[in-house]
């Protein structure tokens, strides 16, 4: 018995240590799950996973990395992320679903029925897009959200749907009963419905409806005991009730979209004409990516410490940016990092640019130490000369590691004076160093001629209560 | 205070002081032992080094053929008790030549600039520790040592975790428990837990380095291998006197960390998504060897001997956290990205055996007997088992010749690197079935040994994925030729050298080989004691390739065209002499030829046929006096290879050189 007690113990002892403390640990680990941004909700019963798909802000697919359909649901996932005005496509037979997803962030779900109702929000807002030419890139989630009670586009939109009479709730009939035409096992190349509505300003130019399929299958849609024979009835219908909303929100006072971009890409030019090197500081590795960090400035006049928190209170390597053309970023994969604030007027902030991973520290990753970039939140360009009111953006482009431009310490500009920025310091004739200006594509050291006013993202808006 | 109080607290002090006294290693307990070793190479070439071969892949700097270097080595023993003892080797880098003046380990790639500081350490000699370990025998109950520290993890085997080849000799340290379960060994057990080499026990020939944001230098989806251990128990029995069994299994495991840990994703690090401080591991490759072996040998029937020796092997590598070199890396890699008929990763698994049955002069007339048969699966592969310097059949195999030595390993981890141009080749025997059967004769100085061996493949096969799953090693085809091989950037075979040795899978194969081999050696009762020695050498090997071709029109079913013949012939004659005690001479002549036909091209291109003669002159000397040992080899070939139009035909005329001395005290 004593000697099975050694045994045992000299095992044991034999065993501890030496990479065993992980097989113990992990054995029976399950691999976690890809964090996901997840997308839910009800699907027609026979559309395969397959036939769905994703379109971002601007129209383009996305890839999931995971999509199951059954059992009359369906669920995707996309790669953790923040997502806005996607639409989930789904497809089966003659008929096409779409339904509108305002946002989706990292590691969240949410749901979306694809059904007539999120049929009919989809079309309103595409015809309203269509005809006041714009995209859903430049809408605001908060606008079409609202608070679910009074505001927000889809506030009203559900609510007419629900009000008896009203343009909304025809069409929402209309949608419902065209969908009664269903059929899975057609081989249409082209959905019969509902396809994306073209505008002429309000006047629909390509309909929902295919051309063809209600000369083939007369359906009284409007339930006035007579088939239409052409989707002319539904079309008045769609633009009629499009122009009860303002899917692109009314504007905010109290705060202004601000977009910090960052010009990554090799051999651009410095405050003084010269080549930048990127990696004078930082250290490029693999898994590296840019980050933003920022902070209100203690100068500023407006201390908020939300704004603060938001703009990464001074930790490097938290707030991510994108060069994948998502959240505001215009091309992707162009070397031209992205970001955007949605912050009060007249704020001050202090921020610089890391190249690094999440969570690291400042070394070896910021374009440049003990110093930071200003800028003051003032909307200055361009003025509608009709209104004389901004964009409602502030667009600020820099050139990473650029040390003689906007560099409030030690900057380099000039050949020699190695002087300080302060927040009316013009060290190029184009305006406070501190504040929006136009900017030359890749030059730090030509003042811009044109203003930009970004076309990935819309400007600030909040959610209206009514048309 | 009186005299005898001071004598007593003088001895009490003493004695307390020698108590406390700790243990020690005196000069009697101490081992110190150094050698010299110093390597001159030459060919008529323009390479510089004292390496023939390095790393075929990532070329380095000390592969070259014309130079001189010099390695110095000191071991340090320590008997610290009678149960604990440690050691260590102090050995200078290998890779600076004589030539090499002033290089003091600065590295300016791409740069040799007029300091001679520009080649970095590999040509600085610096003093490295090698060889780290201490023994200790503590009073635990079936323990009788524990080792901690460097070993070469030679007690293992082959199909499991072999000896680690003789440049990493002392490279692997673990922890390590051998003890005696049952008395008088009719039971005793090896454990070992072994820190996994980051650099080629793994997929890709690594367990997570990680790689360039371009794809190179490592794994681009791994980066951890500190957390890398493989794991390894024996048992042994004798269970009687006429039969012994071993048993050993061994665990590989290469863990990367679950990238989708919560705590390493991107969102916030809040105790809501779980991001508690602490990621979890997932299996980036995992490989399971075991065998089971037994020698019989009847004490009633001592001209018998019977051995035995089953092998099973799992391995799985898991396709998130691994790059597939099977299609990423044109087909070289060590291991099988398997998957089922959904497109998942599952393990490869393969089972081996072997049967070895010995007649030693049974008849009393010097006439003795081997046969052995073997059977190796097509998916067997021992990612850690011996890499060279093993042989694991008794069979002469394909790759061997007349000067060249060799043998076959059960692993597509074979190394055939870092070695000069005297040194034996290995080439994998994943897939083989057959048997070999060896006639041992021996009359007075006369020696000979005749061979007949025939070998089927399990790896036959038609279509067989080799695009994603199998690593063909690019280049399947042909005999490889190990006398005028090259190690070119990229594995890149521009001089026709033949198939790589680890090549086992081929899309389409229908192959067999025979071979026969003759030995013979005499040796010569005059002054010198001269022993004159003989090879031939013949193997047939046959692929039949696309066995046939469907049109897909008529559904006609013919010959594809495609088959391969290769056939080898060699004849090598030497002699030896020594004419004093401390001088030995030697020389000897080798000519092979093999015709090929089909040999080289692809299915889509259609195949070429070559033919090869050549002719080797080798001579060489050892001389040995006091501590001080000389030997030199000087071999110059002649190689003819034609090739059928539209190839070129190829020539060499090589002389090269090798001499070694080494002094040790």
């Amino acid at each position: 018995m004593r000697t099975q007690l050694f045994v045992g113990i000299a095992a044991l002892a034999a065993l501890t240590g030496c990479g065993l403390e992980n097989i113990f640990g992990n054995a029976g680990h399950a691999p976690y799950d890809r964090p996901a941004s997840r997308i839910t909700g009800t699907l027609q019963e026979g559309v395969p996973a397959t036939r769905l798909a994703v379109l971002d802000g601007a129209g383009n697919g996305l890839e999931p990395f995971q999509v199951t359909a059954g059992g009359g649901g369906y669920e995707i996932r996309l790669p953790s992320s923040k997502y806005a005005f996607i639409r989930i496509q789904g497809r089966g037979g003659n008929a096409q679903w779409r339904a509108l997803v305002p946002f989706v962030g990292e590691e969240s779900s949410t749901v979306e029925n694809l059904d007539a109702r999120s049929l009919t929000e989809v079309l309103l807002v595409e015809a309203w897009l269509g005809a006041r030419g714009k995209k859903f890139l430049q809408l605001n989630p908060a606008a079409h959200l609202g608070d679910g009670l009074t505001s927000g586009t889809r506030t009203l939109i559900r609510r007419d749907m629900d009000t008896a009479g009203t343009p909304t709730a025809q069409l929402l009939g209309m949608v419902t009963r065209v969908l009664t035409r269903v059929n899975l096992s057609a081989g249409s190349v082209d959905p019969d419905f509902f396809g994306v509505p073209e505008m002429t300003g309000w006047t629909v130019k390509t309909s929902p409806l295919g051309a063809g399929f209600l000369t083939r299958n007369p359906l009284d849609y409007d339930s006035d005991g007579i088939a239409e024979s052409d989707s002319a009835k539904f079309d008045a219908k769609l633009a009629e009730a499009a122009q009860r909303y303002n899917p692109a929100g009314c504007a905010d006072p109290s705060r202004v979209r601000v977009l910090f971009t960052s010009d990554f890409r090799a051999n651009k030019l410095d405050g003084n004409c010269g080549v930048i090197n990127r990696f004078k500081w930082a250290v490029d590795k693999p898994g590296k990516s840019m980050f933003f960090v920022g902070w209100v400035h203690q100068d500023s006049p407006v201390q908020d410490d939300k704004a603060d928190q938001l703009l990464g209170a001074g930790t490097p390597n938290m707030v991510r940016m994108y060069d994948d053309g998502t959240n505001g970023d215009e091309v992707a994969g162009d070397g031209i990092w992205t970001v955007s604030f949605d912050l009060p007027p007249g704020l001050r902030v202090g921020y610089k640019y890391t190249w690094g991973t999440s969570g690291a520290p400042w070394t070896g990753s910021e374009e440049w130490p003990g110093n930071s970039r200003l800028l003051e939140v003032l909307d200055v360009g361009p003025i509608d000369p009709a209104t004389g009111q901004g964009d409602n953006f502030v667009y600020r482009r820099d050139v990473f590691g650029d040390e003689a431009t906007n560099k409030d310490r030690s900057n380099q500009n000039g050949s020699s004076d190695k002087g300080a920025i302060t927040w009316t310091t013009d060290m190029h004739g184009c305006g406070p160093e501190v504040r929006e200006q136009p900017f030359t594509d890749g030059n730090a050291c030509v003042c811009g001629t044109s203003w930009h006013t970004p076309e990935s993202v819309g400007p600030l808006t909040v959610a209206c209560t009514g048309p | 205070m009186t005299s005898a109080w001071r004598l007593g607290l003088l001895a009490g002090t003493t004695g307390l002081a020698l108590a406390a006294a700790p243990a020690r290693a005196d000069t009697v307990n101490f081992d110190l032992s150094g050698k010299i070793y110093t390597k001159y190479m030459y060919k008529n070439d323009n390479t510089q080094g004292c390496l023939s071969m390095s790393n075929p892949f990532w070329v380095d700097n000390i592969q070259g053929s014309n130079g001189a270097c010099t390695e110095f080595e000191l071991t340090m023993k320590a008997r610290v008790g009678p149960k604990v003892s440690a050691g260590v080797r102090l050995q200078s880098r290998w890779g600076m030549m004589w030539q090499d003046w002033w290089e003091n380990g600065d590295m300016k790639p791409g740069v040799s600039d007029t300091s001679g500081e520009s080649l970095g350490m590999n040509h600085a000699q610096y003093i490295k520790l090698r060889g780290a370990y201490a023994r200790l025998a503590p009073p635990i109950p079936t323990v009788k040592w524990i080792t901690i520290g460097s070993t070469d993890y030679s007690m293992w085997n082959e199909w499991t975790i072999g000896k680690a080849r003789y440049i990493d000799r002392d490279n692997g340290s673990g922890v390590f428990v051998e003890g005696e379960l049952l008395p008088a060994k009719r039971l005793s057990y090896t454990t070992g837990a072994m820190a996994l080499p980051k650099l080629w026990a793994g997929p890709g020939w690594q367990t997570g380095i990680p790689g360039d944001a371009s794809g190179g230098g490592g794994d681009t989806k791994a980066g951890l291998y500190g957390t890398d251990w493989a794991f390894a128990a024996k048992l042994e029995s004798q269970v009687s006197d006429d039969l012994r069994l071993k048993l050993i299994g061994s665990l590989i495991q290469d863990w990367e960390a679950d990238r989708n840990s919560p705590f390493l994703t991107t969102g916030p690090s809040s105790a809501a998504r779980g991001a508690d401080h602490s990621v979890a591991l997932a299996t980036r490759f995992r490989g399971v060897n075991a065998t089971l072996d037994g020698a019989w040998t009847p004490g009633s029937l001592e001209f018998l001997s019977i051995s035995g020796l089953a092998a099973y092997s799992s391995n799985y590598v898991n396709p998130d956290y691994a790059t597939n070199m099977v299609r990423n890396g044109q087909g070289f890699s060590p291991v099988v990205f398997k998957v089922d008929g959904r497109g998942q990763a599952v393990a490869s698994n393969g089972a081996a055996g072997k049967l070895l049955v010995e007649l030693f002069d049974p008849l009393r007339n010097g006439l003795s007997a081997k046969v052995e048969g073997f059977y190796i699966g097509s998916e067997y592969n021992a990612i850690m088992g011996a890499r060279r310097e093993a042989d694991v059949l008794l069979t002469d195999g394909i790759i061997t010749g007349g000067f060249t030595r060799g043998g076959q390993l059960p692993t597509l981890n074979v190394a055939n690197e870092f070695q000069d141009w005297d040194e034996p080749w290995y080439e994998t025997c994943i897939g083989w079935q057959g048997a070999t059967v060896l006639l041992e004769y021996v009359s007075g100085g006369l020696k000979t040994t005749l061979e007949g061996t025939a070998i089927g493949y399990n790896t036959n096969k038609q279509n067989r994925d080799v695009s994603n799953q199998y690593p063909d090693f690019l280049y399947p085809n042909g005999f490889t030729d190990t006398t005028a091989y090259t190690a070119d950037a990229d594995y890149a075979n521009k001089y026709a050298r033949g198939k790589d040795p680890r090549s086992v899978y081929a899309r389409f194969q229908d192959r067999f080989t025979s071979l026969a081999v003759l030995n013979a050696q005499y040796a010569v009762s005059a002054p010198g004691n001269p022993v004159l020695s003989g090879k031939a050498k013949y193997v047939h090997d046959s692929d039949g390739r696309n066995k046939a071709f469907v049109d897909p029109g008529t559904g006609q079913v013919t010959p594809k065209g495609d088959d391969y013949l290769g056939k080898a012939l060699m004849f090598m004659l030497a002699a030896t002499v020594q004419p004093t005690s401390e001088l030995k001479l030697s020389a000897g002549y080798e000519y092979s030829t093999w015709t090929e036909k089909n040999r080289v091209g692809s299915q889509s291109a259609g195949y070429y046929d070559d033919d090869t003669r050549r002719h080797t002159v080798h001579a060489g000397l050892n001389y040995a006096f006091g501590g001080a040992l000389l030997g030199y080899s000087l071999e110059y070939f002649h190689k003819n290879l034609l090739r059928q139009a539209p190839n070129y035909d190829m020539v060499w005329n090589v002389w090269r050189s090798k001499a070694t001395f080494e002094v040790a005290w």
